[in-house]
């Protein structure tokens, strides 16, 4: 596949495709029923989560620290298996077909961390190569990296001497690449500067124009305003809330999720 | 996939300081030992040489009867092996040489290798780097390989993708022993063009069949190490956790179970010392030949009437045929219970022995390491089956003696009633020393190796499976959390 399939992403998303084989506009991507997830010792991280996001829609979900959204995230990605319920990346069950629920997802944790003695482009390389893309060229990767803001000089260099930001554009650089139609995101502003943060939400903004469905878990309330269609709040591993855009729009966000962790759980 | 997982292992291994430290190691060290072992083989050879052809004039001068009394002993030279260049084993423990006098064989002096250190610690061969220092940088290496990329969080980012966990491990599995290995290799080539340019017998039968197992057998060896090293970073989530826990199992392994071994049989089933055996058995045969003296002599007594023996050259007496009839018969009675006694104390000291070594040998096969120098040092032809082969040649040389030689001339003391004591010496024919064998070690052949060594291959196979079923397991169900 070369790059110029990879730019024309947007219209391949207006059409049936493999990704969408029933070509229906309002598909469920990223869906959550009755997910739990107790761990061995004890904690219960997540407590029957359900949550629907639509094809082309940024759902984020906040939280406090230990809220359970990376334990969510965790469970998409079948890195951890739930204790019960299910987590379905377009239609599939992540634990029961977790290499055909993957597909369908890329992924940007909360610190991209890769392969230090490698270039960003050799990086890229062996993400692409791990999804199945083995003839892209040079000048492929260099026009992504270009698309992320990553700086031409970069290009080439080590990604051990790479700054935070610049490796989270990297993770976004990867998951592009990967053509996926969802993507997961993991406190991906978490430690970056106000720009850094700044131009990634631009990024954010570039895939949703691209019906790319997000979920991103995070901390920061304003960034979560400014691009969520649906906020979820998390309070001990339970989802205590959900507003849509124009619920944010219309109240303080801020007071409201302020709010909520005030109050007990069981009140809520 | 797995191929690109595969290059990218190999390709971050080579970038590792480690990779640099192992090539560096393996090919200064791996042909200088083989090079310095040579010169000392070459040495060890020539000196063979010398000493068998000095008995040879040494015998050739003799007397007969200097051979059968002793005084001159016939002695049994150990050829070097050549494949001691590769590992020493128990080369420099063995007697140099067996002496054979009638009463029977005498350990020589073992050959003086290095020091006292070296001795202590063993020689810098082959086998000695293989077994310390490439098992340890592979467990390091393999210790890194998972709990690396845990930490650094790189592991996320490969799980999040559609990959198969088992192609993820067991692209790193190839690609991290590729990248020990191809050192490994380098190094032993290198050797190998060193060792071209000596004297070294590559043209001997067998021989390069036999450096081929020994590379085959050091490979799994490392392989194996490499596989334990995976299985503990299978197990951790910390690199420091992993290499804590890798020294501390390298240690159990190399150095405490092979130790362990001995210490466990000798306590569980204490044996009786060689030279123990040796007094018991001097002190049955000679209360039998107490107890023949005697017979001899008073039967002497009621034949002849007197208690003094002379020697008589007229023709035989119906007494005297009397006393030769009698004499023969008690002398071959004694014999045979003579053998009979030395044999059930032998053959019961064997038992026990037997049983001791099988416990040491069980307990130390628990380690590869054990497993891996058992084989290698056979291979070699310097470990316990040539131990065993070189005594199982001096037990038949001293036979071949026994019959050839030292029977020819019979010295029987015998005490007469009175107390008085004579003896009878009898000659049965004359000798030709230019007919007696040499002496000479057959080497244990490869089928005999296998056989011999059926425990330490399994032991090196289970060891091969068992950490990768163990890592595969722990990384299948492992929460990238």
């Amino acid at each position: 596949m070369t790059f110029d399939k990879l730019r024309v992403i947007k219209e391949v998303e207006e059409q049936p495709s493999a990704f969408w084989p029933d070509g229906a506009q309002n598909q469920t991507m990223i869906q959550a029923v009755d997910l739990t997830k107790r761990y061995e010792d004890g904690i219960l991280a997540l407590d029957h989560l359900n949550l629907e996001i639509k094809r082309g829609q940024i759902y984020c979900l906040l939280g406090a620290n230990g809220a359970g959204k990376t334990t969510a995230v965790n469970l998409f990605l079948n890195f951890i298996e739930p204790t019960s319920g299910s987590a379905m990346i377009n239609g599939y069950d992540c634990t029961k077909e977790p290499l055909e629920a993957k597909k369908y997802v890329a992924y940007v944790p909360e610190s991209v961390m890769l392969y230090g003695n490698s270039s960003a482009r050799q990086n890229l390389d062996f993400f692409a190569r791990l999804t199945g893309k083995k003839s892209l060229k040079r000048e492929d990767y260099h026009m992504v990296m270009r698309q992320v803001g990553l700086p031409e000089w970069s290009f080439e260099k080590q990604v051990k001497t790479y700054s935070k930001g610049m490796r989270q554009k990297l993770g976004i650089a990867i998951a592009i690449l990967k053509e996926a139609p969802a993507l997961v995101l993991d406190e991906p502003t978490s430690g970056l500067d106000p720009k850094a943060a700044s131009d990634f939400i631009e990024l954010l903004f570039r895939l949703k124009s691209e019906a790319k469905t997000i979920l991103m878990s995070t901390h920061d309330i304003f960034r979560a305003k400014e691009i969520a269609d649906t906020v979820g709040i998390m309070k001990e591993g339970v989802l205590i809330s959900e507003k849509t855009k124009e619920d944010i729009e219309c109240d303080d966000l801020e007071k409201w999720y302020l709010k909520l962790m005030q109050v007990d759980r069981a009140m809520v | 996939m797995l191929l690109t997982i595969l290059k990218k292992e190999v390709f971050e291994s080579i970038y590792n300081y480690r990779f640099i430290f192992l090539a560096i190691v393996g090919i200064t060290l791996i042909p200088i030992g083989l090079y310095v072992n040579e010169v000392s083989y070459s040495k060890r050879l020539g000196e063979y040489d010398d000493q068998v052809r000095l008995e040879a004039k040494a015998v050739s001068s003799a007397q007969v009867w200097d051979l059968l009394s002793g005084t001159v002993p016939l002695k049994g030279f150990l050829e070097p092996a050549p494949l001691a260049v590769f590992a020493q084993g128990l080369e420099g423990s063995l007697p140099q040489f067996y002496a054979f006098k009638p009463e029977g064989y005498e350990k020589g002096a073992n050959p003086s290798g290095g020091g006292p250190a070296s001795s202590d610690l063993g020689e810098l061969d082959f086998l000695f780097m293989v077994q310390f220092i490439f098992s340890l940088i592979a467990l390091v290496f393999g210790a890194d390989i998972v709990s690396g990329e845990k930490e650094l969080g790189t592991l996320r980012m490969v799980l999040s993708n559609s990959v198969p966990r088992d192609t993820v491990l067991l692209g790193k599995a190839i690609g991290g022993y590729a990248a020990i290995w191809l050192p490994f290799a380098l190094a032993v080539v290198s050797g190998m063009l060193v060792l071209s340019f000596t004297s070294f017998p590559f043209h001997e039968d067998g021989i390069l069949t036999r450096i081929l197992l020994v590379f085959v057998t050091s490979s799994v060896f490392i392989l194996i190490n490499f596989l334990i090293g995976i299985m503990i970073s299978c197990g951790t989530a910390r690199t420091r956790t992993s290499l804590v826990a890798v020294v501390v199992v390298w240690t159990f392994l190399q150095l405490i179970v092979p130790k362990v071994g001995n210490l466990v049989a000798v306590l569980v089933h204490p044996i009786r010392t060689e030279t123990v055996v040796s007094v018991e058995k001097s002190l049955a045969i000679n209360a039998l030949e107490s107890e023949k003296g005697k017979v001899l002599g008073k039967q002497y007594t009621e034949i002849f009437g007197k208690d003094t023996m002379v020697a008589s050259y007229k023709a035989a007496g119906a007494k005297d045929l009397e006393w030769n009839s009698f004499k023969e018969k008690a002398l071959n009675e004694y014999k045979e219970k003579e053998s009979e006694q030395v044999h059930s104390i032998d053959a019961q000291y064997e038992r026990e022995k037997g049983i001791q070594q099988s416990i040491e040998s069980d307990i130390c096969l628990l380690s590869p390491s054990s497993a891996f120098d058992y084989l290698i040092t056979d291979f070699c032809n310097t470990g316990f089956a040539h131990k065993e082969k070189y005594f199982e040649a001096v037990e038949t040389y001293q036979e071949t003696l026994g019959q050839r030689l030292f029977s020819m001339v019979e010295r029987t003391q015998i005490t007469f009633p009175s107390g008085r004591t004579g003896a009878l010496v009898s000659f049965r024919q004359v000798l030709d020393l230019k007919s007696l064998p040499a002496f000479s070690v057959q080497r244990a052949t490869l089928l005999e190796v296998f056989i011999r060594n059926a425990g330490s291959i399994i032991s090196l196979t289970l060891w091969l499976i068992i950490p990768f079923a163990v890592a595969y397991k722990e990384f299948l169900k492992y929460d990238v959390r």
